[in-house]
Order: structure tokens, then C-alpha cells, then sequence
């Protein structure tokens, strides 16, 4: 299977907006920030048929900020879980659809370069 | 001869001669300087006049415009911001987080530019001495109706789509139409 493992460009666009993100995946983790401080941190993994990739994130929101869903932080950071399945080389593909709890994005995920993991 | 000099009578007048001559010069050169010193300090003054006058003003252009911060008259202000405010660090400084937001693309949260442009003005309200009488909730207090607020989204809309038409005009030039594949761009669509 390719490697997963990598410096990724996130693109999203939310029903009220679009957002930036750098992301890493690397051994089993993902984490990243994007520029007005919404913090992801996550795992995945190879599902069983190694078809796909289970991925789990929690999405840290800072109190005061809005998101692409158009869901603003009022009076505390809001935390949130979202869980989806990526398909094979899902950097090639044009775009994701992901459902989250504050609504559904669209997401583009661009590898900018390859990362060698500890594992091998 | 030599011992004339020495005379009593002589070496006196001769000494209030050398008196006389000196305080002569001393009455022409001394009003002179102060002269110049005096013009000197009313050129600084005139100059730290303008100064602050160039300060005030921009002060003033940002204030109006806060609302509205992409208007002609505000982005010139903002743009003289580090000439007016060169000796002021911390006015530079707001200028160029309110900057870095401002540039960001697709846009940064409506409160993010509102904090940053308050943080601003208040750095400028220091420097300029108006840091006691103003208030953040003055700076933030923004009078701006609906109907100019129409007015001006209007306009942008307008100023948009002549702008669109140009850029498809300038696209099929000499016959030939370099559509944009949209597959190519960088943002993916919006969700249904």
C-alpha cells in the first residue's frame, strides 16, 4: 500500500466559508493547525482489507472563533469529533465530503511531501 | 617709544578701547544667534506641528472608516500608517497583525479584523495622547445604517460582475476561450 505517511495542504470549504489547514500524518497519528488557531489531533489506520483508512480527529476550536460551517465559539472553546473513512491515494481525488457535528465540509487534502516513519 | 605704552593714562585708554570694540561685536553677534536659534526652534515646532497633524488625520480616516475598512480613503490611511508612525513601535507593530489578517485568503473572521483594527486604533491613541479619553467600547462603538451598508454591497457586486465580464472578454481574445477547469482549483465546492 502507498505511503500515507506525509506533509499534507488541507483545503476546506464549509457552507459559510473556507479554511486552510497543514496537516501531518505520520506512525498511526494525524495532527495540525490551521492559521487562526482551530487545532486537529487524531489516529489512523489501515482498515482490514486495506482498502481505506479509518481516521478519527478532534477538532479544537478556540473561544471566539468561527469555523467554515459558520458555527462561532462563544463563550468557550468548542472540542468535536469527527470520524470518516479515506479511500486509497485520497490525495488524488478532487475533493472529500466530511460530515462533522457543526455541519458538512468539503475537503481536499494535497500532499506536499513524503515523511519517512519510525517504523521503517 | 616702548615705555609710552606703560604710561598709566595710555594703557587705560587703550584698554577701553579693546572694551568698546569687543562689546560692539558682542552687540551685533549675539542678537544674531538668537535669531537663528529661534527660527531653528520655529521650524521644529512647525515640523512637529505637521507631523502630528499627518497622524491625526490618519487617526481620524481609520476611525471614520472602521466599518468599512476596504474603502478608498481607509486604505490610503492604513498604507501611511508606518511613515506617519515611524518612531512609534507599538502602532507599527498592530498595523502589521491587522496586515497579516487583512492578506489572508479566503478571508479571516469578521471578529478577528474587528480586534486587530481596535487594537490598532487604540496604539494610535496612545501615541497621539488621546489614550486616557478613549475607551475600547469607544472604539468599537460603530454607527453604520443599513441603507449605506446596502449601498455599498451594491456597488461591490456591481464593480464584481463588470470586473468578471472584462476578465471573460480578456480570456477569448483573438477567438480563442481558456476556460478555467474547475477540477483544477485549489477549493474544493461548497457542501449541498
Amino acid at each position: 500500500m502507498e505511503k500515507i505517511e506525509g506533509v499534507y495542504a488541507a483545503y476546506m470549504t464549509g457552507t459559510e466559508g473556507q479554511g486552510f489547514a497543514l496537516v501531518l500524518f505520520m506512525d498511526g497519528i494525524i495532527t495540525g493547525a490551521d492559521p487562526l488557531g482551530v487545532l486537529f489531533d487524531g489516529w489512523y489506520k489501515i482498515s482490514k482489507k486495506e482498502s481505506s483508512y479509518s481516521v478519527s480527529v478532534n477538532v479544537k476550536v478556540p473561544k471566539g472563533g468561527t469555523v467554515i460551517q459558520g458555527v462561532t465559539a462563544k463563550d468557550s472553546d468548542i472540542a468535536y469529533d469527527v470520524l470518516l473513512t479515506l479511500p486509497r491515494k485520497f490525495w488524488e481525488l478532487d475533493y472529500i465530503p466530511v460530515t462533522t457535528p457543526l455541519g458538512p465540509i468539503n475537503m481536499k487534502l494535497k500532499k506536499i511531501r513524503d515523511l519517512r516513519s519510525a517504523s521503517t | 617709544m616702548m615705555s609710552d605704552w606703560l604710561k598709566p593714562e595710555i594703557a587705560v585708554s587703550s584698554i577701553a578701547a579693546i572694551g568698546t570694540m569687543l562689546a560692539a561685536y558682542f552687540a551685533w553677534s549675539i542678537p544674531r544667534k538668537i535669531a537663528v536659534l529661534a527660527e531653528k526652534m520655529r521650524q521644529e515646532s512647525e515640523t512637529n506641528h505637521d507631523a502630528r497633524r499627518f497622524k491625526l488625520n490618519i487617526f481620524a480616516a481609520i476611525m471614520q472608516e472602521r466599518a468599512n475598512l476596504f474603502s478608498e480613503d481607509c486604505v490610503r490611511a492604513l498604507n501611511s500608517i508606518d511613515v506617519a508612525f515611524n518612531g512609534s513601535v507599538s502602532v507599527r507593530e498592530a498595523w502589521a497583525e491587522l496586515f497579516k489578517v487583512l492578506n489572508y485568503r479566503p478571508g479571516a473572521p469578521d471578529y478577528i479584523i474587528e480586534e486587530r483594527t481596535r487594537r490598532l486604533l487604540q496604539a494610535m491613541a496612545i501615541d497621539l495622547g488621546l489614550g486616557d479619553s478613549l475607551r475600547s467600547d469607544d472604539l468599537g462603538r460603530v454607527y453604520y445604517p443599513e441603507a449605506i451598508a446596502r449601498q455599498r454591497q451594491v456597488s461591490m457586486h456591481q464593480t464584481n460582475a463588470q470586473y468578471e465580464q472584462l476578465m471573460r472578454s480578456l480570456k477569448t481574445e483573438g477567438g480563442v476561450t481558456t476556460e478555467v477547469d474547475g477540477t483544477d482549483s485549489l477549493w474544493p465546492p461548497a457542501p449541498k
